[in-house]
């Protein structure tokens, strides 16, 4: 079973849309109110006073999910540090995905970009967590190479996995685009669709840019599922 | 679970959740949940980065005049009493990972009256503290310049201890990455000049130091300058202000308090054996707070004196930053318990800072540092933090005896009770050796304290709870 979990900043106004929670009606969703203080001030202190409203604001978000039929766990965490907190959680609760929220109206078109990797697309999870999102649904999936050389055998590889996995081919297309910035072509590629699926792989860039599916979502303002290393 | 009861003057109660500690995060009911993200190297460098600002960069000079040679005994002697506090403080530390440190054990082990004074006394402690940091960065800042006047010294030790609390008011989240950065750079800077010293002073480049008198007035003075450079040894504790934000607190509290002891021990009795080969104690004496920067010049030259300097100036200001966030810290205990007004804990969500505990520390560091006296400030930030280091100690063996059904600490102390007893009176011990203006301070604030406790929480109980 797919579990994502999405990281909100509940006190910062961070809400859902109705795009992203439709996207997500097929798997299991942990949803993480957060709050970030800086290390003047202990995590325990802001929730004296934050824990009420901040209490409210996730509820509100879950009560989104939950009429859009998705049921939720919720957590609320006070933390010097997101990143920290985002990977316990995700480990904690079993998820296979990080969601970067962005806002989505509608829940019909879904890029599975894939770049440069270490890992194998064939027996990786990201394909069952494209799979398990899409399954049953009235998406279009799009899978789309981003290489120094376009590279649609790549593509069409993984096309077949999803195939496999039990995707109708009708739902399903693919291409590759050469590129020297793959991220970046990415980005600019997902700005017309409703959703992104794509590994968190980390390199070391990360370290200075953060990692990709929240550069992903940033730049195109679009949800990106980011799918985790097998654990 | 017992929980603390009553209501202070205001009616206010003590906050009485139960969260669950579980490796790096604190559990509460309805999944809320405490991220814990201060690892051993943050712990560490809390301690050290708070340490060393005052033992290499204020006293060698001071220390020196006052007992010759033999002030690397006085450093000896703060070590082995800081170490005997260290292992009860790790132990209380392991069975209650909280924020507030000293004060949370002294009121859990002993009741609300002893912990209001601690706590008092930590808070004020601190801003002492900070105060006597914030002078010592306006003497460095006087070398670099080459202004020798009080008035520079006194203008900017305030003008920093003003922009430190601004800095901390709006919050920025990256100081920690700093601080570590800091104390790294720091310990290359001290390592280096300090392995240089002792080789100057071995005659590994020519002709050894001519050992002067090791104690040439007298051990009694050995004792009164332990009292004195105490101040340099009370990082450790702030430590275990941060507790509640340590992660795997079973292994790093006490890793960290410990170590962060045995580290800056070493280094301190080092530094004076160097400082006093090199140029001699009566010529330290003169030289006062910055006379390791002279230290310097005389084995490196101007760049070492330089990189000295830039040193202090680090140094300094850090431990007087951290001094003000731990101060800040004891206040939000002080105010959980409705020892203080509840709002005094109040954050503001702008910029996510607890403004009025951070005011209420800096505000008076402020106050304090225009009165530029160094001995004093540091003696009575030692004086307050030593009844809370003998009162530990005492707590421990409180609690031992007649252990609630919830102490159940992962670090156990060696050789109980030999360790907390010796602790406790060497505590006690050193404030007997301080100046008189600095007792008559240390036990008014105590006395002030104990006051507030009788007018505005009498009704409070803590004793056993937790």
């Amino acid at each position: 079973m797919t579990r994502v979990v999405v990281p909100l900043a509940v006190l910062e106004g961070e809400a859902v849309s109705p795009g992203l929670v439709e996207s997500l009606s097929n798997v299991e969703v942990v949803l993480l109110g957060y709050h970030v203080v800086p290390e003047q001030t202990p995590p325990g202190q802001a929730r004296m006073s934050f824990e009420e409203r901040a209490e409210d604001a996730l509820g509100e978000a879950a009560e989104v999910f939950e009429d859009g039929g998705v049921p939720v766990e919720k957590v609320l965490v006070f933390t010097h540090d997101r990143g920290e907190t985002v990977a316990r959680v995700a480990d904690e609760h079993g998820c296979n995905a990080v969601v970067s929220n962005q806002p989505a109206h509608e829940a019909d078109d879904v890029l599975v970009p894939l770049l440069p990797t270490g890992v194998d697309d064939e027996t990786d999870t990201l394909a069952d967590v494209v799979v398990s999102l899409a399954e049953g649904r009235e998406v279009e999936v799009n899978v789309v190479v981003f290489a120094e050389e376009a590279d649609d055998a790549r593509a069409e590889t993984f096309v077949d996995v999803l195939l496999d996995r039990g995707l109708p081919t009708s739902s399903v297309t693919y291409g590759s685009r050469a590129t020297e910035t793959p991220v970046i072509a990415a980005s600019e590629e997902a700005t017309g669709y409703d959703l992104v699926v794509m590994r968190n792989e980390f390199s070391l860039a990360d370290l200075v840019l953060g990692d990709k599916p929240r550069r992903v979502a940033e730049a195109s303002i679009t949800p990106v599922v980011g799918v985790l290393k097998e654990r | 679970m017992t929980e603390p009861t009553g209501t202070n003057l205001e009616g206010e109660s003590p906050a009485t959740d139960e969260p669950v500690e579980d490796g790096d995060v604190t559990r509460y009911e309805d999944d809320v949940e405490l991220e814990r993200t201060i690892g051993l190297t943050g712990a560490v460098a809390i301690g050290v980065g708070t340490m060393i600002g005052a033992g290499i960069f204020v006293f060698p000079g001071i220390a020196a005049g006052r007992a010759g040679p033999a002030a690397s005994a006085s450093f000896a002697v703060g070590a082995v009493v800081a170490l005997l506090v260290a292992l009860p403080a790790s132990e209380l530390a392991t069975a209650m990972p909280r924020s507030g440190g000293g004060y949370y054990f002294i009121s859990r082990g002993m009741g609300t009256f002893a912990g209001t004074v601690v706590g008092i006394g930590l808070w004020l402690g601190l801003v002492f503290a900070s105060a006597f940091y914030l002078v010592g960065f306006g003497e460095y800042l006087s070398a670099l310049v080459g202004v020798d006047s009080s008035e520079f010294v006194i203008a900017s030790a305030v003008a920093a201890g003003v922009a430190l609390t601004a800095v901390s008011l709006t919050g920025t989240e990256n100081v920690a990455k700093i601080q570590n950065v800091v104390v790294a750079v720091l310990l290359s800077i001290l390592v280096a000049f300090l392995s240089y010293g002792v080789m100057d002073a071995l005659g590994v480049f020519g002709s050894g130091a001519v050992p002067e008198s090791y104690a040439p007035y007298g051990y009694g003075p050995v004792l009164s300058t332990a009292a004195l450079v105490f101040t340099s040894y009370l990082g450790f504790a702030q430590i275990a202000t941060v507790a509640g934000e340590v992660k795997n607190p079973s292994r790093n509290l006490p890793l960290g308090m410990v170590g962060s002891v045995v580290a800056v021990g070493a280094m301190y009795v080092i530094t004076v054996f160097v400082a006093t080969s090199a140029v001699g104690s009566d010529a330290l004496r003169d030289f006062g707070e910055t006379a390791i920067v002279e230290v310097a010049r005389q084995l490196l030259g101007t760049p070492g004196a330089l990189a000295v300097i830039a040193a202090g100036l680090l140094a300094t200001v850090s431990s007087a930053n951290a001094s003000v966030l731990a101060s800040s810290r004891a206040v939000y205990a002080l105010s959980r318990d409705a020892l203080l007004p509840k709002r005094a804990a109040a954050v503001n969500l702008r910029y996510g800072t607890p403004h009025i505990a951070l005011a209420l520390a800096g505000g008076p560091v402020v106050v304090l540092a225009s009165t530029g006296r160094v001995e004093v400030l540091a003696e009575v930030a030692s004086f307050l933090h030593l009844v809370m280091y003998g009162l530990i100690c005492f707590a421990l063996i409180a609690l031992r005896r007649s252990p609630p059904d919830w102490y159940d600490p992962d670090f156990r102390t060696p050789l109980y009770p030999l360790v907390p007893l010796l602790g406790g009176v060497a505590s006690f011990a050193l404030i007997y050796y301080m100046q008189r203006a600095s007792k008559i301070v240390g036990v008014f604030v105590m006395v002030a304290a104990a006051a507030w406790c009788f007018y505005y929480a009498n009704d409070v109980s803590l004793r056993g709870a937790i």
